[in-house]
C-alpha cells in the first residue's frame, strides 16, 4: 500500500490531536498533516488527482522510459541543425539583428567581438519518413536510425550554465529541491518489477570538460525517498555495499532485516513517519537487488553479435555502450525509468577535437540501443530522449580558425530527440533561423517537452501533483502544453 | 473481502510500496494468496496495472516474476485475468501451450507479448479465439511457415513483430500478401545517406548589415511605416517593423506574419 493511504489509514482523529497537542502545536500539525496526506486526501474528497494513486489517467502509449542526458550541452551546429549557410560567413561579426541584445554568459559577454564560426563538419542527408535530415559526420550510425528519430529543433531552456540547467531538465525547476522526473514517474506509476528500483541511474564519465553531477538531479525532493534513483556503478560492486560482508550468510541478513522491520514497524506506529515505511522499502528492496543485480549486469547470455553492434566498448563497463546495453536490459526487466548520463560536452574551447570524441562514444551503441528496441517490439512502448541541458552559440568562444572554435552556452534554441513511445518517428519538428540562434517556427519549452512525455505515459502533467508546504508541486510547475504535432 | 486481497496482491507484485490503481478502475481481484514482502514469494505474481480505461481491464506482466516460472504455473497465475485483461505480457518465459490455452479465453485481448517464448504454430493456432488481438510480439521465437495461418485468421491483428523468428524471407513475403494492411515488423536496415555534403569550404563575404535595407516598407505587425533600426533577419530576408515591440511580437511566431511580407 502506498505511504501515504496507510498513513491516512493509521491516523485516527484522537490520535491526530494527541500528537499534534503533544509535538507540533495544533497549528503546526495542521499543516504538517496536509502535506502528509498530499493528494489522497483530496482524493477522498473527490479531487482529479486521486490518479496519482498508482493508475495512469489514461491509457498510455509508453510503458517506460530511456533518457540519455548529454551533460555539458552538445552543440547542436556541429551535430543535428545543419546551417550550410554559415560557411560564407566564416568569422563574421554575429549580427546584432540576430543577437538581439540577448544575455550572454560572463565567459564570452566580455568578447570584443563575436565571430561566426561555421562547423566544420561535413554533413550527410539520410532517409527518414520526410525528406531526409541532415546529420553531421560525427553521427553516421544516429544518422542511420533517423527513419525511427522525431528531431526537434526548437528546444529552448531559461537556463544558461549547468548546475540550474540540468536541474530545469531533470525536476522542471532551476532551483533544488524537487523531484525528478524519473521520481515523478514512480510516485506516479509506481514499478512493475519488485526486484529492481523503479528508477535506475547509469553515469559515463566523458571525454572533456566535465561539470559535477549532483546526486539530487535524481532525487526524490519532497516525495517519499524510496521513489529516488538507484545509481548502479561501473564497478565489480554496482550497488554500494549491497553485497553481504564477509562472515555474514544471506540468512543471518534475512534474521536481521526481519529483526529491524519489526523495531522500525514500532516507531512507525509511535511517529507515523512515512520515512519509517521508505527506509523499511528500501532494506527490503537491497535484499532482493542481492539476487537480481548480478544477473542484470552480467552479459554472459548476450548474442555476442549484438554486443558488437553497441560498439567496441560494449563489454567495458561503464562505458556509454555497455549502459545502453544495460538500458536495454533494464527495459527488458520493467524498471520503468532508466536515466543514462554521458559526461563531458561542454566544449568552450578545443570543441573539435573533443566533440569528434565525445560521438564516437556515443554515435554507434546510441543508435544500436533504438534499433535493437525496435526489432524487439519495445521501441513501440518504451520512451527514448536524448538532450542536453541547452545548446551552443554559433560565435566562436576564444580564438577562431577553420580547424579550431569553442562553443559558449546557448538557451535559445538547441536540439533535441526522441523515439518510440507513440511518437511519431522519422520527422522533424520545430525550425531555427539561419544562424541557429533564435526559434522561427514551433518553440518547446522544458516544461512542454516534460508535459508530451507525461502524456504519453498515460499523466495528466496537471493532475499528477503532490502538496508540500501547502502548495501543489508538479513536474511542469505552472506551464506546459502537450506537443501534439509530434504524437503519432 | 476480495478487493482487500487484490490490493494485496499487488502490492506483492511491485516494489517500494507503490501506489495503487483506482479501486473503480480495478476488475474484482481474483483470490490468490499473496507473498509477504519479507519472504520469497510462493505464488507467481504478475505485475498487474490498470490502464485508465472506461471498461478498466489492466495490463498484466511477467517480465520481473516469470522468467523461471513453468508453462503450467503461468497458465495458473493467469487464469485469475481471464475477461480482466487488454495486455498480457510473457516475454522471455516459458509460456507454451497451457499457457496460451488461458491467453486463448482472454476474449478482450488486444496486446500480447510472447517475445523469446517457446511458441511454435501449433500454440499460435490456439489464439484464433482472440478477434480483438491487434499488437502481437513473436520476435525472438521459434515459427515456421505453419505459424502463418494462425497469423493471417488473426482479424484485428495490425501490427506483429517477427524479428528473429524464424520465418524465411518467403514467408514474410505471403504473410504481407494475404494481409496488406497489418504491418509485418522485421529488423529495418541502417539507412545509407542520401547524399553528401561537399568538402567543408569556408569563406567571408560581405557581411549582412545590421542596417541592410528591409525588404518591407510597413510594419508586418502593425502596417505602419517601418524604423530602419528596428530589423531582424528572417528566412534569410531583413524585415522591419515600426518599434521593438512589433519585433517581439513578430519573432513570437514568424510563421504567422508571413503573409504579410512582399
Amino acid at each position: 500500500m502506498h505511504p501515504f493511504a496507510a498513513h491516512r489509514l493509521g491516523l485516527t482523529r484522537r490520535r491526530f490531536f494527541a500528537d499534534t497537542a503533544r509535538t507540533l502545536g495544533a497549528g503546526l500539525g495542521l499543516a504538517a498533516l496536509d502535506s502528509l496526506l498530499g493528494p489522497h486526501a483530496r482524493a477522498g474528497a473527490g479531487d482529479s488527482s486521486s490518479t496519482a494513486l498508482g493508475a495512469p489517467h489514461f491509457a498510455p502509449r509508453a510503458k517506460r522510459v530511456i533518457y540519455m542526458h548529454m551533460e555539458g550541452a552538445p552543440s547542436q551546429l556541429d551535430l543535428f541543425d545543419h546551417k550550410p549557410g554559415l560557411r560564407e560567413r566564416f568569422d563574421e561579426d554575429l549580427p546584432d539583428s540576430i543577437r538581439q541584445g540577448q544575455r550572454l554568459t560572463g565567459m564570452t559577454s566580455g568578447q570584443a567581438r563575436f565571430p561566426v564560426a561555421p562547423s566544420m563538419f561535413r554533413f550527410s542527408r539520410y532517409p527518414n519518413r520526410e525528406d531526409g535530415i541532415w546529420v553531421s559526420e560525427l553521427m553516421p550510425h544516429v544518422g542511420g536510425a533517423a527513419s525511427e528519430l522525431c528531431f526537434i529543433h526548437s528546444m529552448h531552456t531559461e537556463a544558461i550554465n549547468h548546475e540550474p540547467g540540468i536541474t530545469f531538465f531533470q525536476t522542471g525547476h532551476q532551483q533544488p529541491g524537487r523531484p525528478s522526473f524519473g521520481s515523478w514517474l514512480s510516485y506516479g506509476l509506481g514499478s512493475s518489477n519488485r526486484d529492481l528500483p523503479a528508477f535506475v541511474v547509469l553515469i559515463t564519465q566523458g571525454q572533456g570538460n566535465m561539470q559535477a553531477l549532483s546526486s539530487r538531479f535524481w532525487g526524490s525532493g519532497f516525495l517519499p525517498s524510496q521513489h529516488q534513483g538507484c545509481r548502479l556503478r561501473a564497478a565489480a560492486s554496482p550497488v554500494l555495499y549491497l553485497n553481504d560482508p564477509p562472515g555474514v550468510a544471506r540468512e543471518d541478513r534475512r534474521a536481521m532485516l526481519d529483526l529491524v522491520t519489526a523495531l522500525d514497524e514500532e516507531e512507525y506506529a509511535r511517529t507515523l513517519d512515512p520515512e519509517v515505511r521508505a527506509r523499511l522499502a528500501q532494506y527490503e528492496m537491497a535484499h532482493r537487488m542481492q539476487m537480481s543485480v548480478p544477473e542484470l549486469t552480467d552479459f554472459a547470455d548476450e548474442d555476442p553479435r549484438t554486443l558488437d553492434e553497441y560498439g567496441p566498448e560494449a563489454r567495458k563497463p561503464g562505458s556509454f555502450a555497455a549502459n545502453c546495453v544495460l538500458a536495454r536490459r533494464l527495459a527488458e526487466r520493467g524498471v520503468r525509468f532508466i536515466q543514462l548520463y554521458l559526461r563531458g560536452w561542454d566544449q568552450h574551447g578545443n570543441l573539435p577535437r573533443e566533440i569528434r570524441l565525445q560521438s564516437k562514444a556515443f554515435d554507434q551503441p546510441a543508435a544500436a540501443l533504438v534499433r535493437d528496441l525496435a526489432r524487439r517490439g519495445l521501441l513501440d512502448d518504451t520512451l527514448v530522449i536524448w538532450a542536453g541541458e541547452f545548446g551552443r552559440t554559433v560565435y566562436s568562444q576564444g580564438a577562431l580558425t577553420a580547424t579550431d572554435y569553442g562553443r559558449d552556452h546557448h538557451p535559445r534554441c538547441f536540439t533535441v530527440w526522441l523515439a518510440g513511445g507513440g511518437v511519431k518517428p522519422g520527422i522533424r519538428f520545430g525550425r531555427t533561423d539561419d544562424f541557429s540562434y533564435n526559434i522561427v517556427e514551433n518553440p518547446v519549452g522544458v516544461h512542454d517537452l516534460h508535459a508530451t512525455l507525461l502524456h504519453q505515459l498515460g499523466l495528466d502533467h496537471e493532475r499528477l501533483v503532490h502538496r508540500h508546504e501547502g502548495r501543489d508541486y508538479r513536474l511542469t510547475d505552472v506551464s506546459g502544453r502537450v506537443v501534439r504535432e509530434i504524437l503519432a | 473481502m476480495k478487493r482487500a486481497l487484490g490490493l494485496a496482491l499487488l502490492a506483492a507484485s511491485c516494489a517500494s510500496a507503490p501506489p495503487q490503481p483506482e479501486p473503480d478502475a480495478m476488475p474484482p481481484a481474483p483470490a490468490v494468496e499473496p507473498a509477504r514482502a519479507s519472504e520469497p514469494a510462493q505464488v507467481l505474481v504478475p505485475h498487474v496495472q490498470a490502464l485508465g480505461r472506461e471498461d478498466g481491464l489492466v495490463w498484466i506482466d511477467f517480465a520481473a516474476t516469470g522468467r523461471r516460472a513453468s508453462d503450467a504455473d503461468l497458465a495458473r497465475a493467469l487464469e485469475p485475468w481471464v475477461g480482466r485483461a487488454s495486455e498480457v505480457g510473457l516475454a522471455r518465459t516459458q509460456a507454451g501451450a497451457r499457457t496460451l490455452a488461458v491467453v486463448a479465453r482472454l476474449r478482450e485481448l488486444e496486446r500480447l507479448d510472447l517475445r523469446g517464448t517457446p511458441v511454435g504454430a501449433r500454440e499460435l493456432a490456439a489464439l484464433a479465439p482472440l478477434t480483438q488481438l491487434a499488437w502481437l510480439n513473436l520476435a525472438e521465437t521459434r515459427l515456421d511457415a505453419a505459424a502463418l495461418d494462425a497469423l493471417i485468421q488473426l482479424p484485428a491483428l495490425r501490427r506483429v513483430h517477427v524479428w528473429n523468428a524464424g520465418l524465411d524471407a518467403a514467408a514474410i513475403e505471403r504473410l504481407r500478401a494475404a494481409r496488406p494492411e497489418l504491418a509485418v515488423e522485421l529488423e529495418r536496415p541502417a539507412g545509407a545517406a542520401l547524399e553528401v555534403e561537399p568538402e567543408v569550404a569556408l569563406a567571408r563575404r560581405a557581411p549582412a548589415s545590421p542596417a541592410a535595407a528591409p525588404v518591407n516598407a510597413n510594419c508586418p505587425v502593425l502596417g505602419t511605416p517601418v524604423d530602419p533600426a528596428q530589423t531582424t533577419l528572417f528566412e534569410g530576408r531583413v524585415i522591419g517593423f515600426c518599434c521593438g515591440s512589433c519585433r517581439t511580437r513578430f519573432l513570437a511566431d514568424p510563421a504567422s506574419f508571413r503573409s504579410k511580407l512582399p
